[in-house]
């Protein structure tokens, strides 16, 4: 349903270029989560953002993606207005500071009811209150007419989520949704978008810093390094047989309690890899050839790849 | 967001117009061609020319030197009664937002009464009450200009004082002057810096406008102001008599506007408000 | 809201308090007696007396400061000692010239700065952008008077387009020539007015812009205009009314320059006149209506802001 293919962003400054992501291309189907994971920096945000047009204007976007059959090219930047809200939701880190103060959450909500299914502001109430309830936003009918100041970080983020499925949208972008709440609340919200994808046979792109969210959720799992994806896999083969040195440190870094934390701390001092592997700095394994050339993207089977150039 | 380098062309800019200004005004014995007093009956209303670059006014004294010389009043005037105004502010404001409580309330409605006189009008005022001298515009527009800075370092103050580094100090039992002197003037410096820097032309600015009123400096010490007010009279026969003076009030006022925003982008500090 | 209404309203009580009985002592123990304005007073010691019963003098002081306070809240202001006519009548006259003058400016220049703030806002570090702002610290360094001598030489000499100096011409009045009298003031005073509002206009759309909101909006499909109209600009009103309240002073400042340059019959030239001429009554009446006016607008502003935000309505 969704294709994106050879995604590059690029900030420049006066002399200096730096690239956010790097060539990245990957997919996923109507009903199916794939969860990005990668540490920050990694270029998964920016990623999320190029998807739906609201990358700031100094970054250079190229490359193309294909969604509910059409091809849209991230160069030209007008093409995303339609979709927003109405095709594509998205759901954003910090919802305290991502709903507007002034206005009351029912009243944020109902905006793209009203802009994209031409309902009249009373019927975007009705409809809002009803999506309200389905979220457990309770009392929804008393909820809608309280301005964002007076909801907890798991209500404003219900009503992040009301906004963003308000118009039913096929795809579904999470953008560490879960980072700044009560791990109680994390579960809660992570299962309303199970159930929203489950329900709507809607596609969802979960990015997240956390294997552990990433694993209760995901199908499929990217994981991003430097702005390249450096492994790819179903979320059993990345959790049990990661393969690219990078997943092994995420997933050794999760903590365990029939283990103690062994946490292989490398930093290569000194070495630097313009133009090679962008783990190699870092890498346990890493070889010369690693800082010269580029690790090429090893396909080992259906939806499983690799970028390492010691496998 | 502003990038790095953000505000450093102002600040520059600014910087270069206030040293050639200073420098001008530091070296008007020996720039200024003529005595600013000599008058010349003969050369009255003479337009600009080699003698004289910016003409010759009604009495026939050099415009040119006498601009320089009124550099100097202007920039003392600017720079004393900053200084002034630094001072009580930067107590007010200290003592309001580290002790708090009543003596906190006293000061910050003292202050809202200070601001809201209109400051020329206050110091219109107050110049008017007792003889206009220069020590007395220095005083007053001094005495007058502080409410902003009091303002800004008490905000400073009240965000420091329940920081982890004030708590710490205090708990290793530092005295309120210690903590005052070394905690929170130096986290308070960089916005008083601009807070000061733009209390310069505040201050530049009144005192070219009282003496313009006639009620500042008086003549014959030749200021921009009380020449602009002696040029009201010639503006049909001579453009020179007036533009040269006010030219060089805007140069001033602008190059310490320009060196305010250049270091309070640089600083990284939102905007300092002021009063007119 | 009802607490922080009735706090921001003692507040603002004390300080009009406060701003009286700082006029009140400036005008008792400023020198020059108003004796000494009658001279042949001085020679009879019972008409002396009787002067001082009929003007509460003898009273203790604050029973002359109430007394005071009564006679200027009631609008008697005194004698002018430059004119020898009533204060109030003096004020009555020359109010509305000034009120012309400066509502416009306010007005113009406010818009002005709406207008352009919010677009060089969106056009952040373009070449409009930079102008504008290299323009807003000119615009608020310029001395307005000097400005208004400049227009003066350019407009009404050399090239005669407009009236120097007054409000109208004599025995004419019309419409059309008292705009024509007021196009040069009005230059002056817009001039620094939107220099002033412009930057801030600027500043407080610019911060509310990268805020996380304003992506989610657009996150939810609304175009940049339904952005700004819906969710930009109701979060930039705040430091924007601040600053029109805030602006007080600085437009008595601007209007007293431009009145005095162009002779603008209104309360700017009347103060400028009465100082130089140490007109007592005049000065201080004018002090404390200035000052109580500015106090009122900056209370005004805070109840307003409890309208436009709704975290400040928090019950105490």
């Amino acid at each position: 349903m969704l294709a994106v293919k050879d995604l590059e962003i690029t900030f420049s400054e006066k002399n200096s270029i730096f690239k956010a992501v790097r060539k990245v291309s990957f997919s996923v189907q109507a009903g199916e989560i794939l969860g990005i994971v990668g540490e920050s920096g990694s270029g998964k945000s920016m990623t999320a953002l190029a998807l739906t047009g609201l990358l700031p204007p100094e970054a250079k976007v190229c490359g193309s993606m294909s969604f509910a059959g059409k091809t849209m090219h991230f160069e030209d930047n007008s093409q995303w207005q339609g979709l927003r809200g109405s095709k594509i939701g998205i759901v954003f880190q910090d919802p305290a500071a991502c709903l507007n103060p002034l206005k009351t959450v029912g009243k944020q909500v109902a905006e793209p009811l009203i802009l994209h299914k031409g309902l009249t502001p009373k019927e975007a109430e009705v409809e809002t209150i009803r999506l309200f309830s389905a979220l457990g936003i309770e009392p929804a009918v008393q909820r809608i007419h309280h301005y964002p100041h007076q909801l907890s970080g798991g209500q404003q983020q219900r009503v992040m989520l009301a906004a963003a499925i308000a118009c039913k949208p096929m795809l579904l972008i999470a953008d560490e949704p879960t980072t700044a709440l009560d791990v109680t609340v994390q579960a809660q919200i992570l299962r309303l978008l199970h159930e929203y994808v489950h329900n709507h046979s809607a596609a969802l792109l979960l990015i997240s810093h956390d294997l552990g969210v990433i694993a209760q959720l995901a199908d499929e799992v990217l994981v991003m390094c430097g702005g390249t994806i450096v492994e790819k896999g179903s979320v059993y083969q990345i959790m049990q047989k990661p393969l690219h040195p990078y997943t092994k440190l995420l997933l050794a870094s999760l903590p365990r309690l029939d283990a103690p934390l062994k946490l292989p701390l490398v930093a290569n001092e000194g070495l630097t890899a313009e133009g090679g592997c962008v783990f190699a700095a870092r890498c346990p394994h890493y070889r010369a050839i690693c800082l010269e050339k580029e690790p090429p993207t090893k396909l080992l089977a259906e939806g499983r790849q690799t970028a390492c150039h010691i496998l | 967001m502003e990038a790095k380098n953000a505000g450093n062309t102002e600040f520059l800019i600014g910087i270069s117009l206030i040293i050639i200004l200073s420098a001008l005004a530091l070296l008007a014995p020996l720039l200024a061609a003529h005595d600013p007093y000599e008058t010349d009956a003969q050369n009255w209303l003479q337009p600009p020319c080699k003698e004289h670059p910016f003409g010759t006014d009604r009495l026939g004294r050099d415009i040119f030197s006498r601009v320089l010389y009124g550099a100097r009043v202007s920039l003392a005037v600017g720079t004393l009664s900053m200084l002034m105004s630094v001072a009580i502010g930067f107590l007010l404001g200290m003592a309001a937002g580290y002790f708090g409580g009543v003596l906190d309330g006293l000061i910050m409605r003292f202050t809202d009464i200070v601001l809201v006189f209109p400051s020329m009008l206050l110091v219109l005022t107050l110049v008017a009450i007792f003889e206009p001298a220069l020590w007395l515009v220095i005083f007053v527009i001094g005495g007058t200009g502080w409410p902003g800075v009091a303002r800004l370092v008490r905000g400073e103050v009240l965000q420091l004082r329940t920081k982890e580094f004030i708590q710490s100090a205090r708990m290793l039992g530092a005295n309120h002057f210690r903590i005052m002197l070394y905690h929170l003037l130096p986290n308070a410096l960089g916005p008083v810096l601009v807070a000061a820097t733009l209390s310069v032309p505040a201050a530049v600015m009144t005192e070219a406008g009282v003496s313009y009123f006639g009620l500042g400096i008086q003549p014959p010490i030749p200021t921009w102001g009380n020449m602009l007010r002696g040029a009201q009279l010639y503006l049909r026969h001579a453009w020179w008599y007036a533009f040269f003076p006010g030219l060089f009030i805007f140069l001033t006022v602008f190059a310490f506007h320009l060196t305010g925003e250049g270091l309070r982008k640089q600083l990284g500090l939102t905007r300092v408000r002021r009063r007119g | 809201m009802i607490f922080q209404l009735v706090r921001r309203f003692t507040q603002t009580l004390l300080v009009l308090f406060g701003v009286s009985v700082a006029t009140f002592l400036t005008m008792h123990w400023a020198p020059g007696h108003p004796l000494q304005a009658n001279p042949e007073l001085r020679l009879d010691p019972t008409a002396v007396e009787r002067w001082l019963q009929l003007r509460n003098l003898d009273q203790p002081l604050p029973a002359q400061y109430l007394s005071w306070l009564s006679r200027m809240l009631r609008g008697d202001f005194g004698q002018s000692l430059l004119y020898n006519r009533p204060v109030i009548e003096l004020i009555r006259e020359r109010l509305p010239s000034t009120l012309l003058l400066t509502v416009t400016a306010f007005l113009i220049g406010l818009f002005l700065a709406l207008v352009v703030g919010i677009y060089v806002a969106k056009k952040q570090n373009s070449w409009v952008d930079r102008m504008v702002q290299v323009y807003s610290l000119a615009g608020i360094s310029v001395p307005g008077y000097w400005l208004g001598i400049v227009l003066i030489i350019c407009f009404a000499y050399r090239f005669p387009l407009f009236s120097a100096v007054g409000m109208r011409t004599p025995g004419d009045g019309s419409l059309p020539d008292i705009l024509q009298h007021m196009v040069l003031p009005l230059i002056v005073m817009v001039f620094h007015n939107f220099a002033y509002y412009v930057r801030h206009v600027r500043s407080a759309v610019l911060n509310v812009l990268n805020l996380d909101f304003v992506r989610a909006a657009k996150a939810r499909g609304l175009t940049d205009k339904q952005v700004m109209l819906w969710h930009v600009l109701p979060n930039s009103a705040i430091p924007i009314v601040t600053i029109a309240a805030l602006s007080l002073p600085v437009l008595f400042t601007g209007a007293m320059m431009a009145e005095q340059v162009f002779a603008w019959p209104g309360i700017g030239r009347f103060i400028v006149t009465s100082t130089m001429a140490r007109d007592y009554p005049v000065i201080m009446t004018v002090n404390l209506y200035t000052a109580a006016l500015v106090a009122i607008a900056n209370f005004l502003a805070d109840v307003l802001y409890l309208f436009i935000d709704p975290r400040l309505r928090v019950k105490a």
